[in-house]
């Protein structure tokens, strides 16, 4: 039993060093500016040594929300790296809800040791479906380098959220946002941007 | 403690004092749950607990303001989920207080005129605190603002919380259905408790949860009230096993607990989800954190290695400290065998070596932990004639907490230039004759270096320097340089995997189908040093050197 949902809950998963939370402060900027109260709580091992990242990004119209959105909670997960968007997918995301994963493993360091197996990216993204009503997939890295900089990958996956029409702040606003953070940055992170929408807007067209 | 012990007794004199603490229930970035509240207990201060970044901010004020009426300090209690949460935070005025420091003599004053006057000046000053700050504490915590009770009167359950708590009892009531039927009092000062509103809370009530974080601080402090003011009330919280005693609670912690008392059905997964849980999750790799690819530290390990081996077989103790290169004791690298606290890694050497143990005793410690708690172990170790070696992992910046200055980059914490502060120039003057600096990147002459350190006879100091990774790529961005990938030739790789089994930078990925290493173009900063380490000389750089 469960009582009505207040609040917008999207999380970002990934590795650390991929630009999860600088992802994750451009939409909560974006949100605050389209009138929402926000709150980004993050679960991290260290966020910056390779471990795995996940931001929970929540907003609501009335009060602030508490930091960790709740298991099967999240209406979108948005993930830099496949096996982190599983992780993430099968403990948060809403049954139904909206799936964006990069493709590309980033291999933890037990399976290049030999100790563990990387599961088959195919596997990951089957297992996404299973739950997910819509999973929308592509090499972030494979953009972001068309864009100019493997560093705006994040970027890469901030366009393709736009496209899903999933959150209540519109393109224009994420543009702004971003723009304004990284001023030198703009003409790179704005042309990953619009691929990431493109081939978003083109999966969801079914093409 | 000790300061703060004395403080507590000599009062603050003029101004004030606010003490933020950060507690880490599940222990994410810490080794311990530590739970400051206890400590305002022992230091009969007043504990607040803001349960998100709005009240963090707006509660750090009111914290000022207690603190200069009771003239002692007051104990800001934060958990990772309120300093670890970012959030939109409106401002008030801000007030433009002008004030000159003055000269006072209360500290002094205070104990001297006691120990005249009572010839015991301590038991006097602590009898103080009971008659005159006790009482006035535990009227602000009835009056305060953020201890706020939420009820209509009918309900017969009720709910005490803190901190982040209080927004995870508002979740669970909220996804149970729950809202509007239980009493819920949010407490932002947990110290003493609001005698007075919990009289009132409880009154009408049969039944009453306790959800705090971490140690049952409220829950015992309630007993103690309830055995006059309710001794027949029920009491659920960590004693009753309804809430953990260790870890950090979350909305399904609360639901799960209020579902145990109101019957109420609740669970976290829908059988759906679980069995796909089931099905998915031993598929799915646990992802350790590492040194950064090109982090100079990697390298230094990978050079001690070296010269253990060659000195003494790989026998050896080492012991590290608290920083990034706290990873360097993960495989492969496993470059040390203890690590405790701040400054340990020095001070645990010195006293394995007076053990008299014979084998060889190094010692890692970072640039910014040598300033703040290495200094004097290593006087201990020159002076006492601890035969250790001390490698300085100099990698120039307080890389783990978020690239802090220290007294060697030259300037401060405010961003003003100040003179800069030579580790080798103090660890000479520390009484150690043997001190080298020496490059990582250049993995030989570390390794011969560090062999001369671990042969000589009495402590030596082996400083490693090179500018942390992370920081270097973000130098290079502002200038508008981009790292440029080293390269693996298949045609000269064997598939040894030595780069990976032995040294193991994350940027380095063994493919399975071609049972040969490659570089990950997306971390690799182009350092260069697995190229040193691979035997057939299968890694090189863009410019094919």
């Amino acid at each position: 039993m469960r009582g009505k949902k207040k609040t917008l809950d999207l999380m970002i998963a990934g590795v650390g060093g991929q630009g999860n939370v600088s992802a994750s402060r451009i939409v909560g900027t974006a949100l605050i500016e389209a009138g929402y109260k926000v709150s980004i709580g993050e679960t991290f091992g260290m966020s910056q040594r390779g471990g795995a990242v996940v931001s929970h990004i929540r907003a609501s119209k009335e009060l602030p929300p508490p930091p960790l959105i709740p298991p099967m909670g999240a209406d979108i997960v948005v993930g830099l790296e496949p096996m982190e968007t599983l992780r993430t997918v099968l403990h948060y995301l809403t049954p139904g809800g909206t799936v964006i994963t990069s493709v590309r493993p980033i291999t933890p360091p037990e399976v290049n040791l030999g100790q563990a197996k990387y599961p088959k990216v195919e596997e990951l993204l089957e297992a996404m479906r299973k739950l997910a009503s819509k999973v929308i997939s592509f090499d972030v890295y494979e953009l972001a380098a068309r864009a100019g900089s493997l560093q705006s990958a994040n970027m890469v996956i901030l366009g393709a959220l736009s496209a899903t029409g999933k959150i209540p702040c519109d393109e224009e606003l994420l543009k702004k946002t971003i723009a304004e953070r990284w001023p030198r940055a703009k003409e790179v992170n704005l042309k990953a941007f619009e691929l990431g929408r493109d081939e978003a807007l083109k999966q969801l067209k079914g093409e | 403690m000790d300061p703060l012990m004395h403080i507590t007794y000599f009062g603050l004199g003029k101004g004030a004092m606010v003490l933020a603490s950060g507690d880490d229930p599940q222990g994410w970035s810490s080794a311990n749950e530590q739970d400051t509240r206890l400590h305002g207990y022992t230091l009969e201060l007043p504990v607040l607990e803001p349960s998100n970044p709005q009240e963090a901010k707006d509660m750090t004020i009111e914290a000022f303001k207690i603190s200069e009426e009771l003239h002692a300090p007051v104990i800001l209690r934060l958990v990772t989920r309120v300093c670890h949460t970012s959030a939109d935070v409106t401002f008030g005025p801000i007030r433009k207080i002008e004030r000159r420091p003055v000269v006072f003599s209360s500290f002094m004053d205070a104990y001297f005129k006691a120990m005249m006057a009572k010839k015991a000046p301590i038991p006097f000053l602590h009898e103080r605190i009971h008659r005159d700050r006790m009482p006035k504490m535990r009227e602000i915590s009835n009056n305060f603002p953020y201890n706020r009770l939420e009820m209509d009167g009918d309900e017969k359950l009720g709910v005490i919380s803190t901190s982040v708590c209080n927004l995870y009892v508002d979740e669970a009531l909220s996804v149970l259905g729950l809202e509007g039927k239980v009493a819920h009092l949010k407490m932002g000062m947990s110290n003493p408790l609001p005698d007075r509103i919990i009289a009132e809370f409880v009154d009408s009530l049969d039944e009453v949860l306790v959800v705090e974080e971490t140690e049952p601080f409220v829950e015992h402090n309630l007993k103690a009230l309830l055995k006059d003011l309710s001794p027949g009330l029920k009491l659920y919280g960590k004693e009753s096993g309804h809430i953990p005693l260790s870890g950090e609670l979350n909305t399904s912690i609360v639901a799960e607990a209020l579902a145990k008392i109101t019957g109420k059905p609740y669970s976290r997964y829908t059988q759906e989800v679980s069995s796909l849980i089931a099905e998915y999750e031993p598929k799915i790799t646990a992802r350790l954190v590492t040194l950064c690819a090109g982090c100079p530290h990697r390298a230094t390990f990978y050079a001690a290695k070296r010269a253990l081996a060659r000195l003494s077989g790989g026998k050896f103790i080492g012991v590290g400290d608290i920083g990034c290169y706290g990873l360097g004791a993960s495989p492969p690298l496993m470059a040390f065998h203890h690590i405790l606290c701040m400054g340990g890694s020095i001070g645990l050497s010195n006293g394995i070596a007076h053990t008299g143990i014979d084998v060889p005793i190094i010692a890692y410690i970072g640039d910014s932990t040598f300033f703040h708690a290495g200094i004097p172990s290593l006087i201990d170790a020159a002076y006492n004639g601890a035969k250790i070696t001390v490698i300085v992992m100099d990698n120039g910046v307080t890389a783990m907490t978020g690239f802090q200055p220290h007294p060697a980059t030259g300037f401060t914490a405010t961003g003003r230039p100040a003179k800069k502060i030579s580790i080798e120039e103090i660890c000479r003057a520390c009484g150690v004759e043997f001190v080298e600096v020496v490059d990582p990147y250049d993995l030989k002459g570390t390794e011969e270096t560090i062999l001369k350190a671990l042969e000589f006879p009495d402590a030596s100091v082996v400083i490693a320097r090179r500018l942390c990774a992370t920081e270097q790529v973000r130098r290079w961005r502002r200038e508008g340089i981009t790292p440029k990938p080293f390269i693996v030739d298949p045609e000269k790789c064997t598939g040894c995997k030595l780069c990976i089994t032995t040294f193991g930078c994350p940027a380095l990925v063994w493919d399975e189908e071609e049972r040969k290493t490659r570089i990950d173009v997306t971390l690799c900063i182009g350092c260069g040093v697995c190229a040193q380490i691979c035997p057939s000389n299968a890694i090189h750089s863009p410019g094919g050197d």
